[in-house]
């Protein structure tokens, strides 16, 4: 029984993301920053980025058509953004213009703001939650959710609840999220790209 | 992830979410393809993260555009032109059975548009860590997949043998 919530008809995506938080970065904006820094990067950054991108490993990853993780050691430096920013940042762009893929982002660097007092893990996971929520609500009607987020949270109320996912508990936002993803249409892939 | 402006803490917890993440999007349960590319710049996440992934990508430090290997390939592209010249006028001055000249070695050119690795070459440069004072295992054969790895092995011994 889901007592924790208000009542089960008022699940729905705005109520959702109210609990996690209410305010999300603006994706397109973060994205577009990350864009600009490869425009102006220098020679030595691009060339990383071009050969990562022409790399046999990193085409087959993005055609495959199974559920594959890719790890990447970009060497990156203490700095905001870096090589691989501009890569997935082009990569999430090219997605989506593309529409069949649904595609999560999330920039370390630029996401990261020590203003909203939140754990990392727990801003990384809020992020990518609000990108599919708000990314696959029905021709943008909020009244009208993609998700049955009532049976959701019934048949997992073990893993997570309003409380846990108000209270930004990581494994309770882990399993929301993957969740969604595996009840989002199976043709549509699914790429996080976590930069 | 450059893990700008994060705390051990956030670290550990965030390399625990990533690895949650990885196991549910390689558990065979799962229909829908979810792809996962995550970057790293510490050692401790990688570690974590390496027993739970197949595909590893380690990005060269440095990438040099091999303006060298362009000259060098002038340099035999002209070699060539005048071993042709020279094998011509070979021809011209000598009985037709006596040499027979198979200019289809030559032939061939590199298809360099296509061949990635030919145009572009790395060299990794010795960089001791990353900003977090770890270091990072720059060695190639950390990142092989165990296929990677026998077919390494297979064509060593071909090679003593």
């Amino acid at each position: 029984m889901l007592t924790d919530l208000p009542s089960e008809r008022t699940l729905t995506t705005p109520v959702l993301l109210r609990y996690l938080g209410g305010k999300f970065p603006d994706i397109r904006s973060v994205m577009q920053q990350a864009v600009a820094y490869g425009r102006s990067a220098s020679n030595t950054c691009l060339d990383r980025a071009r050969y990562f991108m022409d790399n046999k490993r990193m085409k087959s990853w993005v055609t495959s058509p199974t559920s594959e993780l890719l790890l990447v050691n970009g060497y990156a430096k203490n700095h905001r953004l870096s090589a691989m920013s501009f890569v997935c940042s082009m990569l999430a762009t090219s997605l989506e213009a593309f529409g069949g893929a649904l595609p999560l982002s999330f920039f370390c660097g630029l996401d990261c703001d020590q203003k909203i007092q939140r754990s990392a893990t727990a801003y990384l996971l809020v992020s990518l939650l609000a990108q599919v929520l708000q990314g696959h609500t029905r021709g943008g009607d909020n009244t009208t959710d993609a998700f049955d987020f009532n049976k959701l949270f019934r048949d997992n109320e073990n893993k997570y609840n309003a409380t846990k996912i108000s209270t930004h508990e990581p494994k309770a936002h882990c399993e929301l999220l993957m969740n969604l993803l595996i009840h989002l249409p199976p043709d549509r892939p699914v790429f996080i790209l976590i930069a | 992830m450059n893990f700008y402006g994060y705390n051990a803490n956030d670290k550990a917890e965030l390399s625990g979410a990533l690895v949650r993440m990885a196991e549910l999007v390689q558990s065979p349960g799962i229909k829908n393809v979810i792809k996962v590319l995550t970057t790293s710049a510490s050692q401790s996440i990688h570690c974590r993260l390496l027993s739970q992934v197949e595909l590893k990508f380690n990005m060269p430090n440095n990438i040099v555009k091999q303006d060298r290997r362009i000259n060098v390939n002038r340099q035999l592209r002209s070699e060539q032109q005048s071993m042709e010249h020279r094998s011509r006028m070979f021809k011209e001055n000598s009985h037709p059975d006596e040499m027979s000249y198979d200019d289809q070695s030559y032939a061939e050119e590199p298809d360099m548009e296509n061949d990635a690795e030919y145009v572009w070459s790395y060299r990794s440069l010795n960089i001791p860590g990353n900003a977090d004072g770890e270091s990072l295992a720059s060695d190639d054969s950390y990142w092989s997949s165990p296929a990677e790895e026998q077919e390494k092995s297979d064509g060593e011994q071909k090679e003593t043998k």
